[in-house]
């Protein structure tokens, strides 16, 4: 179902392109530049990614037809996927438009120049590999790859973690070498010199399991928090030892991505309650399983508030 | 091939199971942190871990050359070196040198379930038993181990009095201690009687044929002494270059499961020996008269040639991975194969049970690279679990 999503709508879920785009025309973001933002869709899909596996966790425990054909029918179009869905809450949409906002508008105060590609962004292909499609992805990569260079784009600033490895890592391993350089915000930020007021408030780190063990982005995520003056907690599993939030397998059984959530959560809550997190993935599934007993933030969220 | 379906019901199913989640939740809570303490005090064994991946790389490299090596010295020594490429082949030796109606002895060890040695022996009528504590529970529960160290995780103390009761134990279900001091008694006449020790080995040295085990119970020093006969199993990833290396090995496993050093560690090198007597050299003396080595292949050469899965021949067997792998900490052994599970468990299987195997089961790999950060080795794990959804796509759409 997701595949077939990815092949029709080059997005794992079908929503409208507004839902992906409209948090760029309030920040006027130009479109024709070397350099892009570029967001996967990522965060612009958590609240739906939310509602559908909630959806589908509904569906797990039950007999009978398998869950793919079920799903598969029930998701396959636009206006079936709204009517089986449920309508994320406005607030839920903002927040995830907000977080965007936030990171465009740090990168913007240090002066970076970008762009981006508004509807016309592909997603990365990664949930193919994750499922071991491989000449699905290799397909994928070659599209994006090729609307890059259509679009002249030369370097790309990637916000989450899994379009970060996409790039750096499968591309290059799928395609060889690719004409454009891949950059993540936090390496960004955590090169520039940028200052915040203190909030006198700490937060636990779930650091993303991408950026701790696959990108080496452990102290730059911490750079960043330092010069924004806030404080942080490590847990027991942080940094090179951090635990997963389960969304790899959200999509296979949303069950038991649930249970290795409720883990995370068990012992992060022994830490404190607001917890920083920088991957929407995280987000989603820690939520998910926290509900309102732990607030979770994600990390431009806590810059947009402290930078000055 | 399973479907990603039906693994999905095994895993949710083990959440359901009360003991398993139980004995899950108190393993990890027990030897994380006892691990981690260990490694910390001894920060050489990081170094050790180092060179130890080093010789089997050397190994690995030329498995041909050190199997002769290793069958030469074994037989410079007066042991009886056999290969086996296949499970019939370890059969064949077993029904040679163990035959039927004896007492047979067995320590723990992961590469004699995936031969299925006790049930072998038991149906060409022998009596086997099983001495490693957890072992022995799990031979009496007919389950399979949920983890490659402590197999009986899955066990509650209620349950092990209800099982150790069929053996005529009659204390309460609180003591502990009793239910011991029963299987110590119950084996001690067995390890006197019995006429053949079986034991794995948790490595081998190609210089002298030394067989080097770790363990903490003292049954492995009686099944490799006290029976007339020894008979070690090895995988042939087991071997390592040299005395040194073999006992370094010994040394990053025993640390990386927190029990550090170990009560025992035996190198054995042939049968007991003497020369008090005019210094001539004769064979069986308090030990073992014969000492039988089977190197045991299961498609481990063709594994390592075919490059995919070869990295996991690096696999100490410790179960660190196992202990912090978030799936495994949900669902034990239960996400595995036949006999091994966990994430080297999962690629285990595909070289003992095959790929398609395996492939269902990778699927649920959550891909967070835990188990390669922990791993003493640096066994990249998350790679293969990647070749393995590959091929189970593969297999799917063709």
């Amino acid at each position: 179902m997701f595949i077939d999503n990815i092949r029709r709508y080059r997005l794992p879920l079908p929503v409208e392109a507004s839902v992906l785009t409209s948090w760029a025309y309030d920040l006027e973001i130009p479109r024709d530049k070397e350099v892009v933002m570029y967001t996967g869709g990522l965060y612009q899909l958590v609240p739906y990614i939310q509602s559908t596996v909630n959806y589908l966790e509904g569906l797990e425990g039950r007999k009978g037809v398998g869950l793919a054909v079920k799903i598969g029918k029930a998701l396959r179009k636009v206006i079936d996927f709204a009517k089986v869905i449920a309508k994320p809450s406005r607030d839920a949409v903002k927040r995830q438009m907000d977080i965007l906002k936030a990171i465009a508008l740090a990168l913007r105060k240090i002066n970076v120049d970008f762009g981006y590609l508004y509807e016309e962004e592909p997603y990365s292909g990664v949930l193919l590999h994750d499922l071991g499609m491989e000449d699905e992805f290799k397909k994928h990569a070659k599209l994006v790859v090729d609307l890059f260079k259509e679009r002249g784009v030369k370097k790309v600033i990637t916000i989450d973690p899994h379009s970060t490895y996409a790039f750096k890592h499968l591309y290059p391993k799928f395609l060889g070498a690719t004409d454009f350089d891949v950059v993540n915000y936090i390496e960004i930020l955590a090169k520039s010199d940028f200052k915040g007021r203190c909030e006198d408030i700490s937060y636990v780190i779930h650091d993303p399991c991408i950026y701790a063990r696959y990108e080496n982005l452990i102290d730059e995520l911490r750079s960043i928090i330092e010069a924004l003056n806030v404080k942080y907690v490590e847990p027991e599993n942080s940094r090179e030892l951090t635990y997963c939030c389960g969304g790899p397998i959200e999509v296979l059984s949303p069950r038991l991505a649930k249970k290795v959530a409720e883990r995370r959560v068990e012992e992060l809550r022994r830490y404190g309650k607001r917890i920083l997190v920088a991957c929407p993935i995280c987000y989603a599934n820690l939520k998910r399983a926290a509900g309102e007993e732990l607030e979770i933030y994600d990390l431009s969220e806590i810059i947009a508030r402290c930078l000055i | 091939m399973r479907s990603a379906r039906e693994v999905a019901e095994v895993l949710l199913k083990a959440l359901e199971d009360k003991d398993l989640q139980a004995g899950l939740d108190r393993s990890i809570l027990n030897s994380i942190p006892l691990i981690k303490g260990t490694l910390k005090r001894n920060p050489y064994i990081e170094d050790l871990a180092k060179r130890v991946k080093k010789a089997k790389d050397e190994v690995l490299g030329n498995i041909e050359y050190y199997i002769d090596k290793t069958m030469d010295n074994i037989r410079r020594f007066k042991g009886v070196a056999h290969f086996a490429k296949t499970r019939e082949e370890v059969y064949k030796i077993l029904d040679e040198v163990v035959g039927s109606e004896k007492m047979v002895v067995k320590a723990k060890s992961m590469v004699t379930e995936e031969l299925k040695v006790r049930e072998h022996l038991i149906e060409r009528g022998n009596e086997v038993w099983e001495t490693d504590l957890g072992e022995l529970l799990v031979q009496l529960d007919k389950s399979k181990p949920m983890h490659t160290i402590v197999p009986s995780i899955h066990i509650t103390k209620e349950r092990s009095a209800q099982l150790l009761r069929g053996l005529g134990f009659n204390g309460g279900v609180e003591e502990v201690r009793e239910m011991i001091e029963f299987v110590r008694r119950f084996l001690r006449e067995r390890f006197v009687k019995a006429h053949v020790g079986i034991s794995g080995a948790n490595s081998v040295d190609a210089n002298s044929g030394a067989v080097i085990l770790v363990e903490n119970e003292g049954n492995i020093r009686h099944v490799t002494n006290l029976p007339n006969i020894h008979v070690s199993i090895a995988g042939v990833e087991k071997i390592m270059p040299s005395y040194i290396d073999a006992i370094c090995q010994a040394m990053v496993q025993a640390a990386n499961i927190g029990t550090y050093p170990p009560t025992y560690l035996s190198a054995i090198t042939g049968p007991s020996s003497t020369a008090d007597i005019e210094f001539i050299r004769l064979y069986g003396v308090h030990g073992p008269k014969e000492l039988h080595i089977i190197l045991y292949d299961g498609g481990r050469i063709k594994v390592l040639k075919e490059g995919i899965f070869a990295d996991q021949l690096h696999c100490i067997r410790c179960g660190r991975c196992q202990l912090e792998c978030p799936i495994w900490q949900l669902a034990g052994n239960m996400w595995g194969g036949e006999v091994y599970g966990g994430p080297m468990g999962v690629i285990w299987t595909a070289i003992t049970e095959g790929v398609e195997k395996a492939a269902p089961l990778a699927l649920f790999c959550l891909n967070c690279g835990k188990c390669k950060e922990v791993c003493p080795m640096d066994i990249d794990i998350p790679n293969m679990m990647s070749e393995l959804k590959r091929y189970y796509h593969d297999i799917r759409t063709s």
